[in-house]
Parts: C-alpha cells; sequence; structure tokens
C-alpha cells in the first residue's frame, strides 16, 4: 500500500482550457497560432503590472542613485533628466514601442550615473546564459533521474524502495534551497573540503569553465525539484498502470516489463512533460536563491539587485524576458504531449 | 513550487463512503504517523510559549555558543538561547501557513469554481488572470510587494497568497468542470439557484477531496516561499523567532553551533513532511488500493 | 589578486564623483587619489596629490599646491586645470562631495594660481579644510572628464589603471608603471563584486576564490579567527555605531528623554552581541581619536537614572518605534539588543525593519524618522569634518536635527571650525562637545573595529583606524611566493 500524490493536470499556464469541443483544420497550426496570441496577450498583461508595481514602489532610480546626501533639487533634477516626471502612461507607452521591436531599453540606473548608452540586452545576456547553463544542467538530470526513480517506486508501490524515494524526496523538497545549500557546503566544503563553495564566474568565461563549482549549486536545484518531479512521475505511472488496457494487456500474457514501457510509460508521459516544465519555471524562481548563496552570476541575482535599486526599466525587462521563456516552454511542452500522445490530439482546437 | 495537479480518479461516482475512507485511512501507518509528527509540532508550537526556559530575546551568553549549561540547543547569532527560540519559532509559522493556505484556496477556489461553472466567455478572461500571475517568476511578486508595502506578516501573507493561488485556481477549475455536468448541478441550475449558493452546497462538498489532494504541496511551497523570503534579508522584524528566520539570522554560526539551524529547519521539514504524509494517506483512501 | 566586494549589481559606478557603496569606493580608491588621505592614526592627514596648503589669516581662503610629478593613466601630468574642474564638479549638487562642501565652498570663486596652485574661497573660516576633502568621494579628476568617461574608461593618477568593468560583476585592474608613490608589486587587481551573500565572499576567500574580503561581518571574523585558510585584520578604530534621536520632535525634543535613552545602554553588552566583541564603547560624541577630541567624557548603563529622568519629563512606560535596516552588518542586531535592554528602564522599543536599499532615501525616512540608527563606516579625520558632516543646521547627514547656523544663536561651533590657533581651538572644541554630549541626538554605542579577512599569503595591506584597510590602500599589496 502507498500513496497516490495527484498527478499534474495536462494543461499549465498560458495555455487554453481543456478543450470542451475538436475542431476542423489543421489542428497543430491552428494549436499554435491560438497558444502564440494568448502568450502574447499573457506577457502584455504581465509586463503592465510589473510596470505599475515597479513605479508604485517606495524610492526612484534618482533617490537610490543619490544615496543619502540626496538634496531634493538634486533628486528632481534627475528625475526630469530621466524622464521620470512624464506621465506614467507615456513612459509605458515608450517602453512598449521599443520592446515590440525588440528594444528593452536603457538601465536607469546607468543612465542616472551618466552613462551615455547602457542598453538593457547587455546587461542581461550574460546574467541569462549563466542562468540557462545551470537550468540546463539540472533539467538534463532530473528528466531522467525523476523518471527512473518516480518509476521505480510505482512499480514498487508500498515496498521499501516505494517508501525510500517517496520519503526521500518528502524531506528534500521540505527544505528551502538556502537550507539546503548551506547544509551542502556544511558537508562538501566545510567538513570534507571535497567542492568549492562558490561558483564565480569572471566576465567572458563559461561556466562550463570550472566544472567542479556547478556542482553544488545544481545539487541544491535538483534536491528540491527533484522531490517534486519525482513524486509526480510515480503518481502518474500508478494511475497509468490502473487504466483498463494495461489491465487488458497483462491479463493477454504481455511480460511486465513490456506492459511497463509500452503502455503505461508511454501514456504517464503526457503529465510528465508538463510536470517538468512547471519544474523549469520553478528553477528559474529557485535559482534566485541559489545564485546569491553560490555568488553565482545570473539573472535572478541581477534581478533582485535590480528591484532594489529601483532600476525600473531592468527589472521589467528580465520580467519580459522570463515570463516569455516560461510561456514559450509551456507551448512547447503542450505540443510534446499533443504529439506524443495521440489520442489527446483530437483534443486540439 | 506550485504544482497544477489534476483530479481524475478522485471524483468518481464510486468513491468510497466516508466510514470506509476513515477505516482505510486509519488502518495506514503513513496516516497515523503524518497525523503524530502534525500533532508534535503544533503542540511545541502551541505550548513552546509557555514552556521555553529563557525570553524569547534576552541574550544568555556569548553568540554562537555550542549546547552547554542552561542551554541545551546553544546560544543564537545574538547569544539568546536557541531552544527558547524554538519554542517561541512555531506560532507565527503555524499562523503564516494555516493563514496563507485558507486564503489561497478562498480566492483561488472562488475563482476556479466560477470558471468551471461558467458557460460564457467569464471562464477564459478568468483562466488568463491567473496565468499572468503564473508567468512572473514567484520571489519576484513576493519581492515587489515587501518592497511597496513593508516587511509584515500581512504582507508576506498576500504575497504569498498572490504566488499560490493561481494553482488552486486550476486545480479547482479542472475539478469543478468534470463535476459540472452531474445531474445535481443541473438540477439546482434548473431550479435557478444563484451561482453562489450552488458553489458552496453542490460544488464544494464534492471538490473537497481534489482540494484536500493538492493541499500538500501548495502547503511545502507556502512554508520554502515564507523561509526564503527570510534569506533575502526581507524577513519579520527583531525579535520575532520563527523557524525560517532562525535558519536564515544563524547561518553564520552554522560551524560553531550546528543546533541553531539545524532544529528549526528539522522542525519545518517535520511541519511539510507531516501534512504531505496525512495528504496521501487521504488521497489514498479515496480510491482503489495501489497493491497489484 | 582579486577582492570579493558585496555587489550592488547594475548601479556599480567607477566614476569618483559619484560612489555610493562599499565596492564603489574601493575601485575608485585604486584608480584615482585624493588630495590628502585620513592618516592612519586619524589625527592628522597625509598628502597625496596636494604638496600643501596655505590658509589665509582669516582661513577663508585655501591655496593646494599640487605635488609636481604625477602622470595621469594616460601620460600627461598633473596641472591645476585639473584640480579646477574636479571642484567644479564636486559643485554639482549630484556629486557625492556635494552634501558636505557645499556650505563651506565658494565654488564661483575657484582660481587657477599657477601651473600647481588653486585658490579655494570658503564661505566660512576653516582651520582644518584639508581634512574636509580628505575622504570618500573627493577623488581628483582629470580637467574634461565627463561622467560618461568616467563610468566608461576612466583615467585617474590612481596606483591602478582601467582595463574592464562589469557593473555587478567584475572589474580588471592592473599596475601603474608610472605611479607617483611607487609602481604596485602586483600586475592585476581584480574586484568581484557577484556577491550579494556575506557567507558566500568568506566561503570564496576560505577556498581561495578571493585573496581579500574587506569589512568582514565580525561574527564571521570571530568563528575563522583560527582558521589556517585565512588571516582575520583589525583595527581598533572611529567607526561609529549610533541610535538617532530627532531633537525637534516629541519624544526626544525633551533633553531628559534624550539622556534616558543613552543611559539605558548597555554599550559592553552591545558591542559583544551586535559586533561579536570587536570594538570599544563609544561615548555619544562623534570624531573619535580625532584631533581636539573629548576623549575624557564617557557615559554608562545607569537605568535608575534613566528612570527618573524619564519620570520627570513624563515619560514613563513610553513607547518608541525604531527605524533600522540590515544596510550594514550589527544594525539590526544592535537594534534588536537594545530594545531588550530599555525594558529594564520601562521604554518599550518596536523595531521597525526597513528594505536595506531604501533606509538611506526619503522614501525610507531618512532626515525625517524620529528613531533610527546608523554606521559611519570610515573615520573622520577632523571634528570639522565630523561637524560639517552631521551636527549643524543644514548638515547633510544631520538626521537628528541638531545644530545652529553660522552667524546665528550659539557661536562656539563657528568659532572652533575657524580657529587656526591650537589652544584656542582646543577650549572652543571642548564646550562644543560637552553640549553635544549633554544635548546632543546621538547615542553613540561603540566604536567598532574595521575587520579584513585575507588569505594568508597576502603581504602589503594593513588595517588602520582610518577606514577598512587603511581606506582600500592597494597601493602596496602584494602577495608572498
Amino acid at each position: 500500500m502507498s500513496s497516490v500524490a495527484a498527478p499534474p493536470e495536462a494543461t499549465v499556464a498560458g495555455s487554453e482550457p481543456p478543450a470542451r469541443a475538436a475542431s476542423p483544420g489543421r489542428p497543430v497550426a491552428r494549436f499554435l497560432r491560438r497558444r502564440l496570441a494568448a502568450g502574447l496577450g499573457t506577457l502584455l498583461v504581465a509586463s503592465v503590472l510589473i510596470f505599475l508595481a515597479t513605479n508604485a514602489l517606495p524610492g526612484d532610480v534618482a533617490q537610490v542613485v543619490l544615496g543619502k546626501s540626496a538634496t531634493p533639487a538634486s533628486v528632481s533634477q534627475l528625475r526630469t533628466d530621466l524622464g521620470l516626471d512624464e506621465p506614467l502612461v507615456e513612459r509605458y507607452g515608450t517602453w512598449l514601442a521599443g520592446a515590440v521591436q525588440g528594444d528593452l531599453g536603457q538601465s536607469a540606473v546607468r543612465r542616472a550615473q551618466g552613462v551615455p548608452d547602457a542598453p538593457i540586452s547587455e546587461i542581461i545576456g550574460t546574467p541569462l546564459r549563466n542562468s540557462f547553463v545551470l537550468a540546463l544542467i539540472t533539467m538534463a538530470l532530473l528528466v531522467p533521474l525523476s523518471l527512473l526513480l518516480g518509476t521505480l517506486a510505482a512499480v514498487r508501490a508500498g515496498r521499501a524502495t516505494d517508501y525510500g524515494v517517496s520519503y526521500g524526496a518528502l524531506v528534500l523538497g521540505a527544505l528551502p534551497e538556502f537550507v539546503l545549500g548551506t547544509f551542502l557546503i556544511l558537508i562538501f566544503f566545510s567538513q570534507l573540503d571535497l567542492l568549492p563553495p562558490v561558483a564565480l564566474v569572471p566576465p567572458g568565461a563559461s561556466p562550463l569553465a570550472n566544472p567542479d563549482a556547478l556542482v553544488l549549486p545544481v545539487l541544491t536545484l535538483l534536491g528540491v525539484s527533484l522531490a517534486f518531479c519525482a513524486r509526480q512521475v510515480r503518481a502518474g505511472v500508478i494511475q497509468a498502470l490502473r487504466q483498463d488496457y494495461v489491465m487488458m494487456a497483462r491479463l493477454g500474457g504481455l511480460r511486465e516489463r513490456r506492459v511497463l514501457w509500452r503502455y503505461a510509460l508511454r501514456n504517464a508521459l503526457g503529465p510528465t512533460v508538463q510536470t517538468f516544465a512547471l519544474s523549469i519555471l520553478y528553477l528559474f524562481g529557485g535559482i534566485i536563491v541559489v545564485e546569491s548563496l553560490f555568488a553565482y552570476p545570473g539573472i535572478g541575482q541581477l534581478l533582485v539587485q535590480a528591484v532594489s535599486t529601483r532600476d525600473v526599466t531592468l527589472v521589467q525587462g528580465i520580467t519580459l524576458v522570463l515570463a516569455a521563456i516560461y510561456i514559450a516552454v509551456n507551448i512547447v511542452a503542450d505540443l510534446i504531449v499533443v504529439l506524443l500522445v495521440p489520442k489527446l490530439r483530437t483534443g486540439l482546437r | 513550487m506550485s504544482a497544477v495537479g489534476s483530479t481524475r480518479g478522485l471524483l468518481t461516482p464510486t468513491a468510497p463512503t466516508p466510514a470506509k475512507r476513515r477505516r482505510r485511512f486509519l488502518a495506514s501507518g503513513e496516516g497515523i504517523a503524518g497525523l503524530a509528527i502534525l500533532l508534535f509540532v503544533v503542540a511545541v508550537a502551541l505550548i513552546g510559549p509557555l514552556v521555553a526556559p529563557h525570553a524569547l530575546d534576552a541574550p544568555i551568553g556569548p553568540p554562537g555558543a555550542p549546547p552547554g549549561d542552561g542551554a541545551p540547543l546553544g546560544t543564537d547569532v545574538l547569544g539568546r538561547d536557541v531552544l527558547s527560540r524554538v519554542l517561541y519559532g512555531g506560532l507565527s509559522v503555524l499562523r503564516l501557513s494555516v493563514a496563507t493556505i485558507a486564503l489561497t484556496y478562498l480566492i483561488g477556489g472562488t475563482i476556479g469554481m466560477l470558471a468551471g461553472l461558467s458557460r460564457s466567455h467569464l471562464d477564459p478572461l478568468l483562466m488568463r488572470t491567473v496565468d499572468i500571475f503564473l508567468s512572473l517568476p514567484s520571489l519576484l511578486l513576493i519581492l515587489l510587494l515587501i518592497a511597496g508595502a513593508g516587511q509584515s506578516e500581512v504582507v508576506l501573507i498576500v504575497a504569498i497568497v498572490l504566488v499560490l493561488f493561481p494553482g488552486a485556481a486550476r486545480i479547482v477549475r479542472t475539478a469543478t468542470l468534470e463535476i459540472s455536468t452531474a445531474g445535481y448541478i443541473e438540477a439546482a441550475v434548473g431550479r435557478g439557484e444563484r451561482t453562489v449558493a450552488i458553489m458552496r452546497r453542490e460544488v464544494l462538498p464534492n471538490i473537497a477531496p481534489a482540494i484536500l489532494a493538492d493541499l500538500g504541496v501548495r502547503f511545502s511551497s507556502a512554508i520554502v516561499l515564507a523561509a526564503s523570503v527570510n534569506f533575502l534579508g526581507l524577513g519579520a522584524s527583531p525579535p520575532a523567532a520563527n523557524w525560517g528566520l532562525m535558519i536564515a539570522e544563524n547561518r553564520p554560526i552554522i560551524t560553531t553551533n550546528l543546533w541553531s539551524v539545524l532544529v528549526p529547519a528539522a522542525f519545518l521539514a517535520l511541519l511539510t513532511i507531516s501534512v504531505n504524509m496525512i495528504g496521501d494517506a487521504y488521497v489514498r483512501s479515496l480510491g482503489r488500493s495501489d497493491r497489484r | 589578486m582579486t577582492v570579493g566586494m558585496l555587489g550592488n549589481g547594475s548601479s556599480e559606478t567607477l566614476n569618483p564623483v559619484l560612489t555610493l557603496t562599499s565596492v564603489d569606493f574601493m575601485r575608485t580608491t585604486a584608480l584615482f587619489d585624493l588630495l590628502w588621505a585620513t592618516g592612519p592614526d586619524v589625527a592628522s592627514v597625509v598628502p597625496k596629490l596636494a604638496a600643501s596648503a596655505d590658509p589665509s589669516p582669516d582661513a577663508k581662503k585655501w591655496t593646494i599646491h599640487l605635488r609636481e610629478d604625477v602622470l595621469w593613466h594616460d601620460g600627461s601630468p598633473l596641472t591645476a586645470d585639473d584640480l579646477v574642474w574636479t571642484l567644479k564638479a564636486w559643485g554639482d549638487p549630484r556629486s557625492t562631495a556635494n552634501g558636505s562642501v557645499a556650505p563651506v565652498i565658494d565654488f564661483s570663486g575657484v582660481r587657477k594660481r599657477g601651473p600647481l596652485s588653486v585658490e579655494v574661497p570658503l564661505k566660512l573660516s576653516v582651520g582644518e579644510f584639508p581634512t574636509l576633502v580628505s575622504v570618500f568621494g573627493f577623488g581628483i579628476i582629470k580637467n574634461g572628464s565627463t561622467p560618461a568617461q568616467l563610468a566608461t574608461r576612466p583615467i585617474g593618477t590612481g596606483p591602478y589603471k582601467f582595463k574592464s568593468f562589469t557593473a555587478g560583476r567584475q572589474s580588471v585592474f592592473v599596475a601603474n608603471d608610472d605611479y607617483w608613490d611607487g609602481r604596485p608589486p602586483i600586475d592585476t587587481l581584480i574586484v568581484d563584486s557577484t556577491f550579494t551573500d556575506d557567507t558566500a565572499r568568506v566561503n570564496a576567500l576560505l577556498a581561495g576564490n578571493v585573496q581579500v574580503a574587506p569589512r568582514t561581518p565580525y561574527l564571521l571574523a570571530r568563528q575563522n579567527a583560527s582558521s589556517s585558510q585565512a588571516r582575520v585584520m583589525k583595527a581598533t578604530a572611529p567607526n561609529a555605531y549610533m541610535f538617532s534621536l530627532r531633537v525637534d520632535q516629541p519624544p526626544f525634543d525633551d533633553v531628559r528623554v534624550r539622556k534616558a535613552i543613552k543611559l539605558i545602554a548597555d554599550r559592553p553588552a552591545l558591542i559583544d552581541g551586535a559586533l561579536a566583541g570587536y570594538g570599544v564603547p563609544g561615548n555619544d560624541l562623534l570624531g573619535q581619536d580625532a584631533k581636539y577630541f573629548a576623549s575624557d567624557l564617557s557615559r554608562e548603563q545607569d537605568i535608575e537614572q534613566a528612570r527618573s529622568l524619564l519620570k520627570a519629563a513624563g515619560r514613563e512606560g513610553m513607547s518608541v518605534t525604531l527605524q533600522t535596516s540590515n544596510a550594514a552588518a550589527g544594525l539590526l542586531e544592535a537594534g534588536t539588543l537594545f530594545a531588550q535592554q530599555a525594558k529594564a528602564a520601562g521604554v518599550n522599543v518596536k523595531v521597525q525593519k526597513l528594505e536595506s536599499s531604501v533606509y538611506y532615501t526619503d522614501a525610507g525616512g531618512w532626515m525625517t524618522r524620529t528613531f533610527g540608527e546608523n554606521l559611519n563606516g570610515m573615520a573622520y579625520p577632523s571634528l570639522t569634518s565630523a561637524y560639517l558632516s552631521q551636527l549643524w543646521t543644514d548638515a547633510p547627514y544631520n538626521d537628528g536635527h541638531w545644530g545652529s547656523r553660522p552667524g546665528q544663536g550659539d557661536r562656539p561651533l563657528f568659532d572652533a571650525i575657524g580657529a587656526l590657533e591650537e589652544a584656542r581651538a582646543q577650549e572652543l572644541w571642548n564646550e562644543v562637545q560637552q553640549k553635544q554630549f549633554e544635548e546632543g541626538p546621538y547615542l553613540i554605542w561603540g566604536n567598532a573595529d574595521f575587520v579584513d579577512m585575507v588569505a594568508p599569503d597576502v603581504t602589503g595591506l594593513r588595517p588602520s583606524a582610518a577606514g577598512p584597510l587603511n581606506n582600500y590602500d592597494f597601493s602596496k599589496a602584494g602577495l608572498s611566493a
């Protein structure tokens, strides 16, 4: 006997609600068009929200840049120079017009310091790549590991293996990243002196140049995500194993391994792909903490600093990029699911 | 981490009777163990402040001292008694997680049910709104809200709810959609009952299992998010004690007094694990046995 | 050699006129020079780009003479025009320097008086003018430098030349072969500011990723004091930790209440708890160790007297909110401990933690808060510098709203600032400090040591009372083989 966690729903954010009726036409192209349109709409509203929220924060870039020695006169002069006096709607419009053409604007802080040209796209390029590397390595380990552990737990449901996997996952998942990371540093650096405790990457260098340094950050991210994904895979496989056609296959005398591969896993794949898509989003959230803990120069750390220095345009730029990645990942995930699981294809509209 | 779960298999008409469910739940070691752990953690949180040997904010020795006389778990980063702070530190964790989860399902549940019952454009409209919140990095939302409205428990609760409600809304919508064609709902609609009444009397009792099954993951997320805020330096004002804050503030002394980090971490972990165990056992009590 | 600093993302700058945080100070000190630097003993200034300076008899006009042998990084010689240009930059209200010298220097009257001499007229008599410009924010820039050029391709006279810089990540500087004070022993100075967490910074030092971690949080330094991977360097310093009480608002408009608050503090306990023991008790006066400092005044905890003062003021059992932040190590901890100590006197102190990035902005309540906490983070090289910065009506950092205008009300402060004759100055400063001690807006509970951690093989860095690593003086830094 064991537990059954709910398998993830076949649709996540950025996707259409489950279809109520199939529709004619070339389904995949139509699906993509609809998704992209919806995704762009989501992006637009999200950007308005972030713009309003960052502008509503107490203290603006002029105050933060001038700091302790600011005088009312110097603050208002800088505000005027930066165009912070213009109406919100106008500023958003300017920003949006640029963003549509791929220009995310200029860093407000750098401009306030008199730097004539400080394009956001240049500032976020390398950190984004670094975070990507971290996320990709984590995913490359996460997918096979959680499939393996989840399936293992599912076919051994109720036995020691299952309990080992399920509770191991629960314990890892119960700790925030900074706690897990702190313990990993304590064990692997302070006590054993096996692995470096920070993952500094000099500008211009590749984060892969020093793979040792990535071990602890990846393990930290992996620990927390694995907990979630392995449990979801396990639940998905158990669900699939209960389906009638699996029962039929078994009764028909097919070998258990074949049943597992041919029927159960394939059908458990749909929800599983969605789980992984969700964990990518989660990775980008968790990365904020992990990057700070290991001094890794990624997008999460940049985002936190941009909020604290009130670099409104930078916050806006990073958020837009992250939201776009998230929406794109979901569209791809949904596409993979409908292509892999033929019976869902009728669900396209 | 906000899981978007499905409700398949939980709302089948062949679901076992409540009595059978209870029997199954109690018969499972998992459910009993989960309940026992939860009771222990809650007891520590509730009774702790009454039995703490020292004040929450008074230094009793040098900072970061290992366990010794009068301080069985040593002292913290300011020389305060770790044991006492652990005993004081549970109440706000409980308060915050219960408040967050309740609000998450109140808001997410209402949106989800409205969307699920709607036959109009309300459904896509609501779900698109929910998507917008899902597409923003979770810690960013929390960061912005705390930076904007200050560092207080209420702000933190609202921020975490903002992160968690979209997932809850999706679960509830899916569950509602599954039962929306059931006879009793159609009948209620036919009788001309108001939507709120239908939601409360017909929908809610029937989708409750789906919500309960989803609760564990979301509970973990609430705890993890609240603790992470402390790491970013945006946690509660002193002299507050809560387990997440304790871990964050005692990190610098981990090499001299491991207990100051380990014990609050263990309590946080026990709390989330027990809630998940209970959730798992509950879900299992609904379905057929896993045993083949 | 790599130096690990806490970073500030895109807001980091190499422009010495706009420095904001420690990492900016550290970098600009490597690239640029001051006219004078605060001396290691704090009681004097040591000349850098200035060779000498002569005051007029009334100390209202100073003529600064520059060194002859100084070359800019582009090979051109330092001239009086550079100093005139720099003074113009300080006159810009946006500059870091402006706040503290705007009320003093008559910028419109600055004149070149020779190839290496500049005349600086002042709005008031200042006997120790060099001390006013021997702190951060007063780096000398080249004639014609623009903010854009300073931020992207800075040309200084400092011990290191600019090579590359990515804000929030890393800067690479190389040794200046022609440095007037001798070429630095190391070829390359890297400053890594990817860090947002001090524990990570110290871990990086222990792991050998960085060789210097300036301004290590006290507790982390204490933990690693006996490590073989690192050396803790410390200097007893006038690094003042203080509570600020706004004297023009209740409850602190009553001098008895201010005095009671000062009597509540258990200073040694605050130093042990918030600074891990790295510091000495303060006596509520700014400018510790500077010339004319009144070191004979001291104050200790006296709960009984505090209670009776509060009773006399009708403020028994009062509640006050203390605004603080973790803008610097020890602030939040000190606030927490003080709140606990205040209970003994029946005072209920509610600690309110604010986001550190806005703590020193208008929006965060800077200059308007009733009860707050500050850290100076550097030494004032003179009482003149301290009082002009913090303790008169229009002082830029006068968060206690204390003081008087020049020419109005009580004269002693501005007479003391203007005095050139030592015995007279001492007498006047004693008077000023006595009043400040009795009635002033600050509870200065501790003067924290400057604590820095370095790798065992680092040479040529020295701790000093003037500032962290002698105010980030890396000109003699080296690595032993």
